[in-house]
């Protein structure tokens, strides 16, 4: 057995704050050997991040470290700031999650990818950007010597994330740190950025310390993982012992909590017979798009997104939407929420056509639209209690008298499972998930007969995300409101939707029920998408990587 | 103890939501961001003495003369002569008195300039506090039309902003002044009718971020009107803009009420002011200093305390600014005479590369303990 490269021995991270010092990791110790990659899984709150940052010092200013972090050999908490910058970038470096942000937008790819190697003297100036375009080559980038000169804006987001990880592999380093490498990625992004991590990881025998909350990415790269929970590390073990046979009731439950994709037969190849649409009429639909075309306006021009889109969702039916990234999904969303004017088409709610109608009209049909949105940090206003944001839609309505409503209120909370109390309270007195129901029962408000939901799990932990999408579901058979659910996660609308469509680059892609989508997919597209999605399990992951391996090689889309 | 008890319950719970729900339910009293922002603001000790000095100059200064028709509890008045005593020195602290009979001494002609500094601070503030409101008003109300309407009536008020910012300041102030005569709330008034434009581009700025908030879209959604988003969404997010730079506009008013007075286009007779003061009586600086140090003071006091409660807002406001236990600052380091951070530095700098003693750790600007200057206006 090798030395480990990395060790945390009773590391334990505490914050002063505004109310008193919060002990945010209490007594964790593990380690990485060389070439192998260790998983660290938990939700919010948890401390992964807190306890990975220890190990390069970048602790924040508030933080207390107490135990040792030894990188190879050397205690890395009680180094000198010299010393450590030394370190970083050269023994040990990182891989953030947001390759927007990460990479300086005013700074041409080669200036920054030079100084990885500037900063710890190991070239300069035209040597530099020729051994950055080296590294480009390797973790794949198309034609880098051109490419290098070019702004971080002019790169995909994959692409972005690919010259993070070159950044981070440039000097050879002995530890990689990768803080959710994927999380703001596609799915078909992220297996290939996992792809390339893989390759790296046994070309570079460098030790990869992943952080993630995704329990498939786990699946497909970890070969041991490190469960953590409320500062604590509850299991670890080899990736099949935890996620085949968890003995931890938490990690029972995290792998419970994560959606799952049934298993699809992608090999088949041959196109199933085409069920004949059931033939509807169209007053059935509470919400019907008919060749519906969208576009942005800027600065006068208008740019169509989405164009020849049509729809429909039966009452007390759910109709998940899915799509990357730029797919036009929630543009979709936003027209039916009235956001965004209709370029081309008609938009029906209740058989009447949306755009055309006088204004009063409008907003009397506003009150069979519910909404709930993304972010839960920004889809409450902060200033309002929460009683106050519930009721909003019956105040603009001029719906029932103040008691009423507010005895509205208590009784959507209680719906959502939030004691009634919380009438008084505050959006940042709450949770994400907490709000997330709130935002679900302002949307109930008035017993609309259709909500949009727009990803409205997508910024939540897995066991939360379990919670709402649980709720969701009970309460959409209580209120048998048809929904229009848009979302990326090909497992949540397994769980939840009946119809399913899918959407690439503002087109329709396909569309039908659930079964037959998720089952057998007609379109390379969907293909594609229900290929990459992980799945929570170390041998059918890698069943279903070799799968997807064979389904693009058969479409003809090269791998690196 | 029971932070304790909560801990232990949280080990037994393997579900981060049933955490999360239990800590809603150990919750204790909810308090309003507004609760918030006055608990921050009364930890900034600069701020709430501040505070508590321009409030103690406020009210000496309507209850020793008195406003309109309530008498105050000084017998003298600004206008009345009387003998001029010991070359109208003043008697504060002379011989064993706190006041005397002329505390702030006398001018050539007797007057008891307690009252006149007491009268012209009475002005000042008044301008001062009149300007800060009118401004606000009409920033705020400029500021939000244009950011939430967009469009044409986006480039009319803005374009309408830029002409005003554009002629110098004190020219339009003196111009106006001429006009109004001296009188003390008109000139106010007008004064508030020109020093608006840059809260109204601060609170476009702001609105226009608030525009994509998700709470705003989704208030759109259920069809709320455009002033139901506008007032009770969108200016109540952006109080903590408003009320900074409220301040600041106030700090600013009382100099520029001062310039203005100065160069003789602002209060006139029979109307004080403390910059009329100065004026008035410059020439007498030599022989008699008090005459120029005593409004000097008041003005240079007020400035000074409106501006450290403009910072202490900004920063209960700003919730970027986290404070923590001993980091709040203190009275010596917010007037920049002691560093705790500078100091530790210095001390744990001796094993870095550079030049000894000069090595940090990597501070970003927009880390606000890292950023020396925070403490200078921010505009």
């Amino acid at each position: 057995m090798s030395e480990p490269i990395l060790s945390f021995e009773d590391v334990r991270v505490s914050f002063a704050t505004e109310s008193g010092t919060v002990d945010a990791v209490k007594g964790v110790s593990f380690d990485v050997k060389p070439g192998e990659v260790v998983a660290v899984v938990g939700e919010s709150g948890s401390g992964k991040s807190v306890t990975s940052s220890t190990s390069m010092g970048l602790s924040a200013e508030n933080a207390t470290v107490t135990g040792t972090v030894i990188l190879d050999g050397k205690d890395v908490t009680r180094m000198p700031a010299g010393e450590l910058r030394k370190l970083r970038g050269n023994d040990i470096s990182m891989v953030f999650q947001e390759p927007m942000t990460a990479l300086n937008p005013v700074l041409k790819v080669s200036d920054q990818m030079a100084e990885v190697f500037e900063i710890h003297g190991r070239a300069y100036g035209k040597d530099a950007v020729a051994k950055s375009i080296e590294l480009l080559e390797q973790v794949g980038i198309p034609n880098a010597a051109e490419r290098i000169y070019e702004y971080p804006h002019q790169f995909s987001g994959g692409q972005r994330q690919r010259i993070v990880i070159a950044m981070a592999i440039a000097n050879n380093p002995k530890m990689i740190i990768a803080d959710e490498p994927t999380t703001a990625l596609d799915v078909t992004v992220q297996a290939e950025i996992l792809d390339l991590l893989r390759t790296l990881k046994d070309e570079t025998k460098a030790g990869i310390l992943l952080i993630t909350h995704n329990m498939g990415v786990v699946a497909d790269m970890a070969d041991r993982v490190v469960v953590m929970f409320q500062g604590v590390v509850v299991e670890h073990g080899p990736a099949e012992e935890i996620l085949l046979d968890p003995q931890h009731p938490y990690t029972k439950r995290l792998l419970e909590a994560m959606p799952r994709l049934r298993d699809t037969s992608l090999t088949v190849n041959e196109p199933s017979p085409v069920v004949a649409a059931e033939e509807v009429a169209p007053g059935d639909y509470v919400l019907e798009g008919r060749d519906l075309a969208l576009a942005y306006k800027h600065r006068g021009r208008s740019k169509r997104v989405v164009e020849g889109v049509n729809f429909g969702v039966r009452p007390g039916e759910i109709l998940g939407l899915v799509g990357e990234s730029g797919s036009g999904k929630s543009t979709v969303a936003k027209a039916v929420l009235g956001l965004l004017e209709v370029d081309h088409g008609e938009l029906l709610i209740r058989g009447k056509n949306l755009p055309k109608l006088p204004r009063r009209e409008k907003k009397a049909l506003r009150r069979e639209i519910g909404v709930v949105f993304q972010d839960p940090a920004a889809s409450l206003d902060p200033r309002f209690p929460i009683g106050e944001i519930i009721t909003e839609p019956m105040v603009i309505h001029k719906v029932g008298t103040p008691k009423e409503r507010i005895a509205r209120a208590e009784e959507l909370l209680e719906a959502v499972k939030l004691p009634r109390d919380v009438v008084n309270r505050f959006p940042h007195e709450l949770s994400g998930g907490q709000r997330q129901r709130v935002s679900i029962a302002r949307a109930l408000a008035l017993s609309p007969s259709i909500l949009i939901a727009d990803e409205p799990t997508s910024a939540l932990d897995v066991s939360v995300q379990a919670r709402v999408l649980d709720m969701f579901s009970e309460l959409q058979e209580q209120y048998e409101f048809a929904c229009l659910f848009v979302t990326h996660d090909l497992a949540v609308v397994d769980q939840l939707a009946d119809q399913i469509m899918v959407m690439e680059k503002g087109r329709v892609v396909e569309q039908g029920r659930k079964e037959q989508i998720l089952t057998s997919p007609r379109e390379d597209y969907t293909k594609r998408l229900l290929a990459a999605a992980p799945v929570p399990d170390p041998y059918k992951q890698r069943a279903r990587r070799e799968a997807r391996r064979q389904l693009l090689t058969a479409q003809g889309i090269a791998l690196d | 103890m029971s932070e304790n008890n909560s801990s232990d319950l949280e080990q037994q719970m393997t579900d981060l939501a049933e955490v999360e729900d239990a800590k809603l339910q150990n919750k204790g009293r909810s308090l309003s961001q507004n609760q918030l922002v006055l608990r921050r603001f009364f930890s900034h000790k600069p701020a709430v003495l501040s505070l508590i000095i321009l409030v103690f100059c406020a009210v000496m200064a309507f209850s020793s003369l008195g406003y309109g028709p309530i008498p105050g509890w000084w017998d003298k008045t600004h206008t009345a002569t009387g003998p001029v005593i010991d070359g109208g020195r003043p008697t504060m602290f002379q011989n064993g008195q706190i006041l005397g009979e002329h505390p702030f001494g006398q001018t050539q002609m007797g007057q008891d300039y307690f009252a006149q500094v007491m009268y012209g601070m009475q002005q000042s503030l008044i301008i001062a506090f009149v300007v800060g409101i009118v401004s606000t008003i009409v920033g705020v109300v400029i500021g939000a039309l244009a950011g939430f309407y967009r469009g044409w009536i986006e480039t009319i008020l803005m374009r309408l902003t830029d002409v005003v910012i554009v002629v110098p300041l004190l020219v339009i102030a003196a111009v106006a002044g001429q006009m109004v005569g001296g009188r003390v709330w008109l000139l106010a008034l007008v004064l508030g009718l020109i020093t608006w434009t840059g809260l109204a581009r601060l609170v476009r700025a702001e609105i226009l971020t608030l525009r994509e908030k998700e709470y705003v879209a989704a208030s759109i959604a259920m069809g709320s009107s455009a002033w139901r988003i506008i007032l009770r969404h969108m200016v109540p997010n952006s109080i903590g803009v408003i009320i900074v730079n409220t301040t600041f506009s106030i700090a600013a008013a009382i100099l520029l009420e001062s310039s203005l007075s100065y160069i003789g286009f602002g209060v006139r007779p029979p109307e004080l002011s403390l910059g009329f003061l100065i004026n008035y009586y410059e020439s007498a600086s030599s022989t008699r200093p008090w005459l120029f140090w005593f409004p000097g003071i008041f003005i240079v006091l007020i400035a000074l305390t409106v501006n450290f409660i403009g910072d202490g807002l900004r920063d209960a406001y700003d919730p970027r600014q986290k404070r923590v236990g001993d980091r709040r600052p203190g009275l010596l380091r917010s007037l920049g005479l002691r560093n705790r951070r500078a100091e530790e530095r210095v001390a744990g700098a001796g094993n870095a590369y550079g030049t000894p003693g000069t090595a940090t750790h990597p501070v970003s600007a927009s880390e606000p303990k890292g950023n020396t200057m925070r403490f200078w206006r921010k505009k």
